[in-house]
C-alpha cells in the first residue's frame, strides 16, 4: 500500500492505517528509536506511541513524506524518553556512545526562546547544509539526526571512522561560523 | 536561551526533509540498519583495528614527501600544495492536535531488530590497485605509487616494493600488524641517503582520494634501524631523544626552524589510546589554518626492538579521532614484552 492510501486510511478513521503504517514503517521507526533509546524495549513501546501520535494527528496533517513524518515523531518521543530514563539508564545499551559522540559535533548555539526565532535558525541550517557536499550533508544528518554511531556513519560510506569524526568537526565548526555570522548567539 | 545539547538535538527534528531523506540510514537495499548498533566489543575492536589500518593507509604518498624532505626539501610537509586542496525549513513533527481519539489497537509486534534494505555493507578490498600508468609490481605486492606524484618528481623512480613473502621475512614485521599487510594496499620503499638507510612503508585505502584533498587522516610508517638513526644528522636525532621531546616547547629552536614536532617516546605510552587524548601531548600537535580550513599534523617515533618506527599523523585531531591513528601498533597487536626496551640502553 502506498503512503497515499495509508493517509487516507487515516482520513477515514480506519484502524487499518495504524496496521499498514506498522507494516511500512515500524522498522525504520524502532531502527531510529533504538539508535536514541539503546534498549528494544524502550524503542517498541516509542514506536506504539508513534502511531498513536500518528493516529491523532493525521488528521488534520497531511504529510507529504509519512516515512519522515513518522520518523520524526519517533525521534522526538525517543528524545524525551532517553531524558526521561536518562539517569536511571545511562549506560545501557548501544546508544549511549552516539550520545556521547554527539557532544562534539552539535553546534554549540543557543537555542532561542522565541518560536520565530528558533524556526529561523532551523531555516539557516537547513540552508547550510544545503551548501555542503552531499557525503557531508548526510554524514552530519545521520549523526545529529538519526544518531548512527560514527562507527556505523563511517561503514555506510565507506570512508574511516576518523575521517568521519573529521567530517563531523569541520562540520560543525562551519555551522558554527555560520550562525555566529548571522546574529546567532554561537 | 536553552543551552542544552538536548534541546538543540530536539530542534533539529525539523530538519528539512530533503535532508533526512537523503541520509536515511536505514533506506534502501538490506542492510544491517540498527542492529548492529547492539553488537559488542568485537566488532568495535575489529573496526578499530581496520580503521587504524585506514589511517595508515592514506600515506602513500607523504611517504615520499618525507623523503625528500629528509634529503634536502626540510619542512615540505607541512606545507601542503595549494592546488590539492578543496577546501526548508521543516517544522517539528511532533503532532499534538488530537481530534476524537480513538484508541487504536494496541500495536503489537516482535521487537525484531529491523533489517533495512539497500545498504550495501562496505567491504574493504584486499585487492591490489595498480594506477593507470604505473609500473606493474610482481604479483603479490600491493602496491601503488600514484601516478601524479610520481610525475611531479616526489617520488624516486627507482622505488621497490617488497612481496608480502619478502616482508614478512623482515625482523620488524613482527612489530606491525599483519592484518595491515593483508588488507591494506601497501608500498615499501628502502631509501638510502648519506644519512643512512631507512625503509618507509605506507598504506592507503583510497589512492583515488587525494592525500591533501582528504586530510582527514594520514600515516606512514618509516622504520629505521637505531643504528642509522644513531647516525642520521639534525632535528630528528634529537627529536628522537625523549629527554629532548619532554623539553620541547615553542620556544624550542626547532620548531622555530621548522613547525613540525616529532615525538619519541617508549612504546607503552603512546601506544596507550588514552595517552593520546593528553592535553600535553595534543598541545604538541602544529596546527594549521589555509583557505577556511584547518588540520593538525603531527611527527611521533616509536622504538621497538632495534628499529624505530616513526608515525605521521595529519588531519584533525579531536578526542576521538586521538584514539584511533595507530596502525597496526597498539596493545592489540603487541604485547610489552616483545617491545620492552630498557630506557638506559638507548645509545642516541
Amino acid at each position: 500500500m502506498n503512503d497515499a492510501e495509508i493517509i487516507e486510511l487515516y482520513f477515514a478513521r480506519s484502524e487499518d492505517a495504524i496496521r499498514e503504517s506498522e507494516k511500512k514503517y515500524a522498522g525504520y521507526c524502532r531502527s531510529i528509536s533504538y539508535g536514541i533509546v539503546g534498549s528494544h524495549e524502550d524503542a517498541e513501546e516509542c514506536v506504539n506511541d508513534t502511531l498513536l501520535r500518528a493516529w491523532n494527528s493525521i488528521p488534520p496533517n497531511r504529510p507529504d513524506n509519512l516515512r519522515v513524518y513518522l520518523g520524526r515523531i519517533a525521534r522526538n518521543l525517543s528524545i524525551d524518553r532517553y531524558r526521561g530514563t536518562m539517569s536511571k539508564k545511562r549506560g545501557e545499551g548501544a546508544s549511549e556512545v552516539s550520545w556521547d559522540e554527539l557532544q562534539n559535533v552539535l553546534p554549540a548555539v543557543a537555542l532561542p526562546d522565541d518560536e520565530e526565532d528558533e524556526e529561523a535558525l532551523l531555516r539557516s541550517i537547513n540552508a547550510f547544509l544545503g551548501e555542503q557536499k552531499e557525503l557531508y550533508r548526510k554524514v552530519f544528518v545521520q549523526k545529529v539526526w538519526y544518531l548512527v554511531p560514527v562507527r556505523r556513519i563511517a561503514e555506510l560510506h565507506g570512508i574511516s571512522e576518523s575521517k568521519t569524526v573529521s567530517i563531523l568537526y569541520r562540520m560543525r565548526r562551519k555551522l558554527e561560523a555560520k550562525l555566529r555570522k548571522e546574529g546567532f548567539p554561537v | 536561551m536553552k543551552t542544552e545539547n538536548n534541546d538543540m538535538l530536539q530542534a533539529l527534528t525539523g530538519l528539512d526533509e530533503r535532508w533526512i531523506e537523503e541520509a536515511d540510514p536505514y533506506a534502501g537495499p538490506k542492510s544491517d540498519g540498527g542492529v548492529k548498533r547492539a553488537e559488542g566489543a568485537s566488532v568495535i575492536r575489529a573496526t578499530r583495528l581496520r580503521m587504524a589500518a585506514g589511517f595508515a593507509v592514506a600515506a602513500i604518498v607523504l611517504v615520499a614527501v618525507i623523503v625528500l624532505a629528509k634529503q634536502g626539501l626540510p619542512g615540505f610537509l607541512i606545507k601542503k600544495p595549494s592546488d590539492q586542496r578543496p577546501g526548508g525549513g521543516g517544522t517539528t513533527a511532533t503532532p499534538t492536535q488530537a481530534l476524537t481519539t480513538p484508541t487504536p489497537e494496541p500495536v503489537t509486534g516482535t521487537p525484531t531488530p529491523y533489517i533495512p534494505e539497500g545498504t550495501p555493507t562496505p567491504t574493504l578490498s584486499p585487492t591490489p590497485y595498480t594506477p593507470e600508468g604505473t609500473p606493474t609490481p610482481t604479483p603479490d605486492i600491493g602496491i601503488v605509487v600514484p601516478d601524479p606524484w610520481a610525475e611531479h618528481g616526489l617520488l624516486p623512480r627507482d622505488w621497490h616494493s617488497l612481496s608480502l613473502a619478502e616482508l614478512k621475512s623482515r625482523e620488524y614485521y613482527r612489530y606491525l600488524s599483519p592484518e595491515l599487510f593483508t588488507t591494506y594496499r601497501y608500498n615499501v620503499m628502502t631509501q638510502s641517503n648519506k644519512q643512512g638507510h631507512y625503509e618507509v612503508i605506507s598504506f592507503t585505502r583510497d589512492l583515488n582520494d587525494s592525500i591533501w584533498e582528504n586530510d582527514s587522516n594520514i600515516i606512514l610508517v618509516i622504520v629505521r634501524e637505531k643504528e642509522d638513526v644513531k647516525n642520521y644528522e639534525g632535528r630528528r636525532v634529537n627529536a628522537l631523544d625523549l629527554d629532548a621531546y619532554a623539553v620541547i616547547d615553542n620556544e624550542d629552536p626547532i620548531l622555530q626552524q621548522d613547525p613540525e614536532v616529532f615525538y619519541s617516546m617508549k612504546y607503552s605510552p603512546i601506544f596507550r589510546y588514552e595517552e593520546l587524548t593528553d592535553e600535553v601531548l595534543k598541545h604538541r600537535l602544529v596546527h594549521h589554518e589555509e583557505d577556511g580550513e584547518t588540520y593538525d599534523q603531527i611527527w611521533f617515533g616509536v622504538e621497538a626492538g632495534d628499529y624505530v618506527f616513526e608515525y605521521l599523523f595529519r588531519g584533525t585531531l579531536t578526542d576521538e579521532t586521538a584514539t584511533l591513528f595507530i596502525p597496526g601498533v597498539g596493545e592489540d597487536q603487541l604485547q610489552p614484552e616483545e617491545l620492552s626496551v630498557p630506557y638506559d640502553d638507548r645509545q642516541y
